[in-house]
This record gives structure tokens, C-alpha cells and sequence, in this order.
């Protein structure tokens, strides 16, 4: 069947793609768990049971119940095998289906990057703006300061420094847990610091680019002055690499700010994949690649179909 | 004076009524006592999360500790051993009822029993047959075994309601019949709790407690500083003065049975030597240690087995002491002579190793290297590895270690000997000896413990067995653990169980 509409085009383009990525993302996941240096089996008997109890006995158990003595391509088929049946296999640790684990951490990185990602741009779209419209200025020289200094704080700083102020000195705010709204504050907070630092800049980069852009002179030519100039053709001009870093970051958010989540207690994805990590959790760490790497091609196909929407010259390109 | 507020007063009491609202938000809940502690509930499954079902006291055993290591009777009123020294009875208390309602019968909590009986924790008991009998919950061992009821303080043993099991005999629910009933589980990291007020010594006395999981060591800390919650256990030592400093919590601790041991390979050249390992136990400086990495002077060890295990503590053993001159001596003796570099050599082997410790306990790194230097006085040169906690039983599996610092408890069931077994009597333990040639005497006595009901010849064995430990020295301890607990001022009552089997929150009133 012939796609006919450059959204069905973009659509089926990007499943394939994702398809594919899912396939390189499982194999590469495979190789690296298994290449990790150590006996896994210690390593998830130590993760249920705790050091005190681990025995050489549970760990042989455990390499036989869940299939880790098996040679290594035979281990490789029966996962890719499950894998085309949508099946990604229950925790070693836990004993719960993986993603019934991914679907439950989920909704807390979900809902921290919303969180976090939103109030970003509460913070970077005001300052980006006004900086992009008059370059040079205090706001513009002011923003690029604290972006330089905040991009290049590692979020474990940030994070530190907001819980020291507003939950050690001040005791405004809870340091970690996820029980109450008041206890996402400063994990969202921290979070939209890092990504504001960054998009402050695109977004300031942005609105010069379309001001000095030959179309805007020309909408001035005409006879419109520089503000219906902006609105009328710089904001959709200027929203289109906006948004396509936007996306971007809403990846990046995705698979969990490890060291936010760590830091605040927070039992998202990226907590989660380190836990995993770390007791070795085979098939909870494959399941987390693969979704996490989905999850990243699906931001990037709304990026792809939000510029559609805002540029019909993509649309034109796309149709032909 | 103008009674009109001008903007920015406007806006500065507008800021201040949303901080004063926020900050009562983070402020404690009445009724509700706020536990925290570093294990996540992975499971349902009490071989694998026992342990925080009874600290938060959901399920008991049939037997149980108190503070002080006695014994007492939990699910089970009493016990007794037949003239057969075999056939074990444990009267079930009546009245007894499960969360759920339903009675504790003795059938119930011998199926409950005999489920856990399968998990690999609970194979030390070489169990003939296991069966309830009218009101009791009958056990009979395949030979002696006299350390049973202090097996059965065991964590993964709980006795939990029929209900609880699904048709595969996995736990589904969790149906205790301790002081506080389990009303929700949020993912891996909290557990609500009720009081439940048909418990057996009466109910508890706060309503309600929550139990969070808090794995990050700084992040406990930072809970604790901003007085977050009510009872924290096992904060970061390090952090007591910055936790006491910052006026919610005080730090409470007690010593416990938890050791900070070194093991030695006993089948390689430099440490075949008892007086090799023993130069190097002579050489540390421990109280050093404990001053100044776990600032705590107390938790220095004077013999592997703290005060606080009376029975096991060996009153005739030496102190640890830190004697440089005896150590050389003993190492000269030896044969181990200076080499140019200032490091021993015998038959062309340098007295030099590789000490691996645990990289999620990272005192431990740090004793290393003060260890590092202290057995360099003595010419002997260790290089410290910290790795992750189950690569040292795959090292000594493979016989690749040569020594090890670890942190081991000794009394998983309050009885040491069931540490000793797996730690000191076979060639490549878990946690302990690798080819210690002293294992084949350790087992003798063991075995004879074991079957011995004669309460003072077992302490006669239990004296014997410390005593070669500490002469041969196939393992050396370095510090005893402090178990700490911040706890927040509105909290009254407290006990705390050196053998970290209960939390005692039944006896805890909140102000």
C-alpha cells in the first residue's frame, strides 16, 4: 500500500527504524551484559538475600534456574526469541515480570521529567526570548553567565546545593522521597536547572537567527514593524529548532536522571537500571535498553511530526 | 505608619505564607511512626525479605531474641527436647491470630515451616520429619542438633497465614501475626503499616508506621539532618556529628555482633604461616582505626567476638595489641627476611598481597590504606582492591584471594556456631578461611557442639574453638560494628536489639 501522506511516511519510516534499533539495542545490550566482568549469579544472589546470607550453593541454583550456564548463543536465541513474542522475562532479583518492574519506575521518571522538563522552559523561554531580542543586553549577558555556570555543574552539584539551602538549613522542603508533591520540588528543580542552562542558549540562538533572517527584513519592508514582524514570522521560524531540541531533552529525561534519582530517593527508570546494573540483573537490564531505547525513537517521531506541522516547507520536501 | 502594604511587602508575606505552608507539609505526621532503613522489599518471599518483615515486627518465629540473647518463646509458648535428643515439641501459645483473623494453629505454622524448611537458609537443619500434633509443631532431626530453636529465630522462618501462599507455595500476601499488619506496598521502597490490635502482648502504641527504604548512605544522612522521619537505622557513622549537629535526630548505637574481619589465603606462600598472620594482626592499630576512620573509639576488636555475645566472648583470650617489634620478630622467625626495597622475601616470594574490600562500604577502603601503612613497618606490602561484595566469594571460590576485608555478621540466628561451621570448616568458605589447614580440628568440635545438650561442655567447646581461632589467625578482626539509629525527639521508648532481629517499634510512643 502506497503511503500517500508525508505524516504516514514519517510514521512508517520511524516504526522500521525502531524496529531496527530495538534488534541492534538487544543484541548490544546481550553483548555487554554478558562481557561484564564477574558471576552474575553471586552477583543477584548477593541482590536478594543480602551478603550475609549469600552461599556459593544459591548462586549455582540461580545460574541454573535462570539459565546462565547456558552456552552464550544459545542464551542469545532464547532472548531474541522472547523478545519477537513481546516477552522480556521476569527480574532474577525480584521474580516480577521486567516490564510490569519498567512500567512501575516509569511513571515516576515520566512524571519527574513532565515536571522537570516544564517547569525548564518556564524558567528558559521568558529568559531565551527577551536575551534573543536584544542581544547583548544585561538579560542576554546575565542568562549566558549563569547558563555557562550551570552547564557546567554536574546535576549531583545542583542537587546537593538545593537540598543544603531548602531542606538542611531552611527545612522548607523534604531532602528525599517521592510520597507527596512537596517531595518532587527539588528533584524537578534540580532537573530543570540543567536542562534550562541549555535550552536558555538554543532558545536566545533561535530568535536572533530569525530576526536577522532575510524573510523577517523583508516583512519589514513591507510595512509591519518589528513586533507583528516577530509574531507573525519569527516565533513559528524560530519554534522549529526549538522544538526539535526540546525533544531531545525530553529523551534525555527519559531514561532517568540516574544521579537525581539516586540522590533523592526517587524510583524511577534510571534508579532502577543502576540497581540492576549492579546486582547484575540480566534480563531486567536488557528489558531497560530495549524500552529506554524505544522510548527515545518515539520523542524523536513527535519532534519529526511537530516540525511537520510548523514548517510546511518539510511537508512540501516530505510530499514529493 | 501607613496600614497599607506596599507591593514588595505584598509579595514578601505572600512568599512567606507559601514557605510557612510548604515547610508544615514537611513537617511529621501525627500518629504515623516514620521508619527508614537501607534494604528495598525486592519480594514477598521471606528467605529473601524476612528480615524486614521481622525488624518491622509483621511476622515472628517460633523462638525469638531478646536484647540481652536470651531465647524466649515468639509463636511458640516454650520448647523441648525428647530423651532422644531427636524429637523437638513447641507448644503454640493459644489465642494467638494471624492479621487476617484466622487462629495460629499449630497446622498453620507447621506448613508455614515447612515451606521455609525448603529455602536454602534453613538446610543447615537436618530435618526428619516435621508435623503438628495437637497443639504443637513437632520437629525431628535426623541426629543431634541442639542449636534448633536459635535456628529458628531465623528471619526467613517466619510463620506466616495460610492465606499468604499462592497454589505454587510463593508468598502472595503477607500475613503476620506481629504488632503491626502490612495495609499497602508501594513498589520496593515503602510499606505502610496498621497497628494490629489482636496482638499477643497487646497492641502497640503508635497507630501507624511506615517503613521507607533509603539504600544511599547520603541520602539517610540528609534525611536524618533534615529530621525527615522518626527512627533511621544504620546511618553512615561518619555522619553522627553533622546528624546530632543538626538538631532533629539524635544518634543512638549499640554494639553488635557485625565484624570487620580480614581473611587470609592460608595456602599461599606468604600467609601458609600462622606467624605471618599473626605478625599481621600484631602490626594494625586498631584503635587507631577506630578513632579516627570509624570515629568511634569503642568499635576497636580486642578478639573477634564482641562483649555483647557473651557465651562466645572469650574472656581468657590476650587483647589485640599492637606490638611492631613482636610482629618483626615473629616474621623473622619465619624466614622472612628484608629485602632492599623494605619489603620481606623468602625463596625468592615477596611478603606482598592484594586486599580486597568492599566498594559499597567504603570505610573499609579506607582502613585498607591505613592498614597499608601500618603493616609497612613490619615489611609487608599490601595493594588495596575495593571491588564489588559478591566478587570476594567468587575470589575465594577460585582460590584467587589472598586476603579480604569484609563485614560479617555473626549471629544471623543468635547461635555463632552457625557462623562458624560455614566460615572456619571447610577448605573455600563463603565469608572466612581458604585453605586453612586448622579447619579439620574446628570441625570436630563443631560437630561434637552440635550434638552436645551438656550446656557447660559447650561452653567448654565454644571457648576451645575461639581460642584456636585467635592462636592460628586464619581470619582477624579489625573493628566491631556499631549499629547506629538516629531518632527524632518525638520519639520515646526506644530499645534497640543488638542482634537487629526486631526494631522494637511495639514498644515506642510517639509525643
Amino acid at each position: 500500500m502506497m503511503l500517500r501522506s508525508p505524516l504516514s511516511r514519517i510514521i512508517a519510516t520511524r516504526v522500521t527504524q525502531a524496529l531496527a534499533t530495538a534488534f541492534v539495542l538487544a543484541t548490544l545490550c546481550f553483548a555487554f551484559v554478558h562481557a561484564l566482568p564477574g558471576d552474575a549469579a553471586l552477583r543477584i544472589a548477593a541482590a536478594r538475600v543480602g551478603e550475609d546470607r549469600l552461599t556459593l550453593e544459591m548462586a549455582d541454583r540461580i545460574r541454573r534456574e535462570g539459565g546462565l550456564d547456558r552456552p552464550l548463543m544459545i542464551q542469545y536465541a532464547q532472548w531474541m526469541g522472547r523478545l519477537a513474542q513481546g516477552d522480556l522475562g521476569k527480574s532474577l532479583v525480584t521474580r516480577k515480570p521486567v516490564l510490569d518492574e519498567l512500567a512501575y519506575h516509569a511513571r515516576f521518571t515520566l512524571g519527574l521529567g513532565l515536571v522537570g522538563w516544564a517547569l525548564s522552559y518556564l524558567i528558559a523561554l521568558p529568559l531565551g526570548l527577551t536575551a534573543g531580542l536584544r542581544p547583548g543586553g544585561a538579560v542576554d549577558r546575565s542568562s549566558q553567565g549563569m547558563a555557562i555556570l550551570l552547564a557546567s555543574t554536574p546535576s549531583f552539584l545542583i542537587g546537593i546545593v538545593l537540598i543544603s539551602i531548602f531542606a538542611l538549613s531552611l527545612r522548607w522542603l523534604p531532602p528525599a522521597g517521592y510520597r507527596t508533591g512537596w517531595h518532587m520540588v527539588l528533584p524537578a528543580l534540580t532537573l530543570a536547572l540543567g536542562l534550562a542552562a541549555y535550552s536558555v542558549r538554543i532558545i536566545r540562538n533561535a530568535v536572533v537567527d530569525v530576526r536577522s533572517a532575510f524573510f523577517m527584513t523583508f516583512a519589514q519592508i513591507r510595512g509591519l514593524d518589528a513586533a507583528t514582524a516577530f509574531r507573525r514570522h519569527g516565533l513559528r521560524n524560530a519554534a522549529i529548532p526549538i522544538v526539535t531540541f526540546m525533544a531531545l531533552q525530553m529523551s534525555y529525561v527519559i531514561d532517568g536522571f540516574v544521579v537525581i534519582e539516586t540522590l533523592f530517593n526517587y524510583p524511577g527508570l534510571g534508579d532502577l537500571l543502576v540497581k540492576s546494573l549492579l546486582a547484575r540483573d540480566v534480563p531486567m537490564i536488557m528489558g531497560a535498553g530495549i524500552i529506554i531505547g524505544l522510548m527515545f525513537a518515539f520523542a524523536s517521531l513527535l519532534a519529526d511530526i511537530a516540525c511537520l506541522w510548523l514548517d510546511p516547507r518539510q511537508r512540501l520536501r516530505a510530499a514529493i | 505608619m501607613s496600614l497599607l502594604l506596599s507591593r514588595r511587602q505584598w509579595m514578601s508575606a505572600a512568599l512567606t505564607a507559601s514557605l510557612v505552608s510548604m515547610s508544615l507539609s514537611a513537617a511529621a505526621e501525627p500518629g504515623v511512626l516514620r521508619v527508614a532503613a537501607p534494604w528495598e522489599y525486592t519480594s514477598n518471599e521471606p528467605s529473601d525479605t524476612g528480615y524486614i518483615m521481622a525488624r518491622m515486627q509483621i511476622a515472628e518465629t517460633l523462638v525469638m531474641v531478646e536484647p540481652d540473647g536470651k531465647l524466649v518463646g515468639g509463636i511458640a509458648e516454650s520448647w523441648n527436647v525428647a530423651e532422644d535428643r531427636l524429637t523437638w515439641r513447641f507448644p503454640i501459645r493459644s489465642g494467638l491470630a494471624f492479621h487476617d483473623g484466622t487462629p495460629v494453629t499449630a497446622e498453620a505454622a507447621a506448613a508455614s515451616l515447612k515451606l521455609a524448611l525448603a529455602g536454602e537458609s534453613m538446610q543447615q537443619i537436618p530435618v526428619d520429619e516435621l508435623k503438628a500434633d495437637g497443639n504443637a509443631v513437632v520437629i525431628r532431626t535426623k541426629t543431634p542438633f541442639s542449636h534448633l530453636p536459635a535456628v529458628l529465630v531465623d528471619y526467613a522462618s517466619v510463620i506466616l497465614a495460610p492465606k499468604s501462599y499462592g497454589p505454587d507455595g510463593k508468598v502472595v500476601n503477607v500475613i503476620g501475626s506481629g504488632p503491626f499488619k502490612i495495609t499497602k506496598i508501594d513498589g520496593k521502597t515503602v510499606i505502610e503499616l496498621d497497628r494490629f490490635d489482636g496482638y499477643r502482648g497487646g497492641p502497640a502504641k503508635v497507630a501507624k508506621a511506615r517503613y521507607t527504604a533509603i539504600p544511599n548512605g547520603d541520602t539517610r544522612t540528609n534525611v536524618a539532618i533534615a529530621g525527615d522521619a522518626d527512627l533511621i537505622f544504620t546511618t553512615v557513622p561518619s555522619a553522627t556529628p553533622r546528624i546530632d549537629a543538626g538538631g532533629q535526630m539524635k544518634v543512638a548505637s549499640v554494639t553488635v555482633p557485625r565484624i570487620r574481619v580480614m581473611a587470609f589465603n592460608s595456602g599461599i606462600p606468604q600467609f601458609e604461616d600462622a606467624r605471618v598472620r599473626r605478625a599481621i594482626s600484631m602490626a594494625i592499630d586498631r584503635p587507631g582505626i577506630a578513632s579516627a576512620v570509624l570515629r568511634h573509639p569503642g568499635s576497636a576488636s580486642t578478639q573477634l567476638i564482641p562483649p555483647v555475645l557473651n557465651d562466645w566472648h572469650n574472656k581468657s583470650l590476650p587483647d589485640y595489641s599492637r606490638d611492631v617489634a613482636g610482629a618483626r620478630a615473629l616474621l623473622d622467625q619465619a624466614g622472612w627476611v628484608q629485602g632492599a626495597d623494605g619489603v620481606r622475601v623468602r625463596n625468592g616470594v615477596r611478603l606482598s598481597a592484594k586486599l580486597l574490600t568492599i566498594s559499597n562500604r567504603p570505610e573499609l577502603t579506607v582502613i585498607g590504606q591505613a592498614m597499608q601503612a601500618h603493616l609497612k613497618e613490619i615489611g609487608v606490602e599490601i595493594s588495596v582492591d575495593p571491588v564489588p561484595s559478591a566478587n570476594i566469594p567468587a575470589a575465594i571460590r577460585d582460590g584467587t584471594m589472598q586476603m579480604t576485608m569484609f563485614a560479617r555478621t555473626y549471629v544471623n540466628v543468635p547461635d555463632v556456631i552457625a557462623t562458624v561451621i560455614p566460615d572456619f570448616t571447610r577448605e573455600r568458605s563463603t565469608w572466612g578461611t581458604l585453605n586453612w589447614p586448622g579447619r579439620d580440628r574446628i570441625k570436630a568440635l563443631t560437630d561434637e557442639y552440635v550434638q552436645s545438650f551438656d550446656a557447660s561442655r559447650k561452653q567448654a567447646l565454644r571457648m576451645e574453638i575461639t581460642k584456636i581461632i585467635h592462636e592460628e589467625t586464619p581470619v582477624t578482626a579489625v573493628a566491631w560494628f556499631e549499629h547506629t539509629v538516629a531518632v527524632s525527639s518525638r520519639v520515646k521508648g526506644l530499645a534497640i536489639d543488638p542482634y537487629e532481629m526486631r526494631y522494637m517499634l511495639h514498644t515506642v510512643t510517639l509525643k
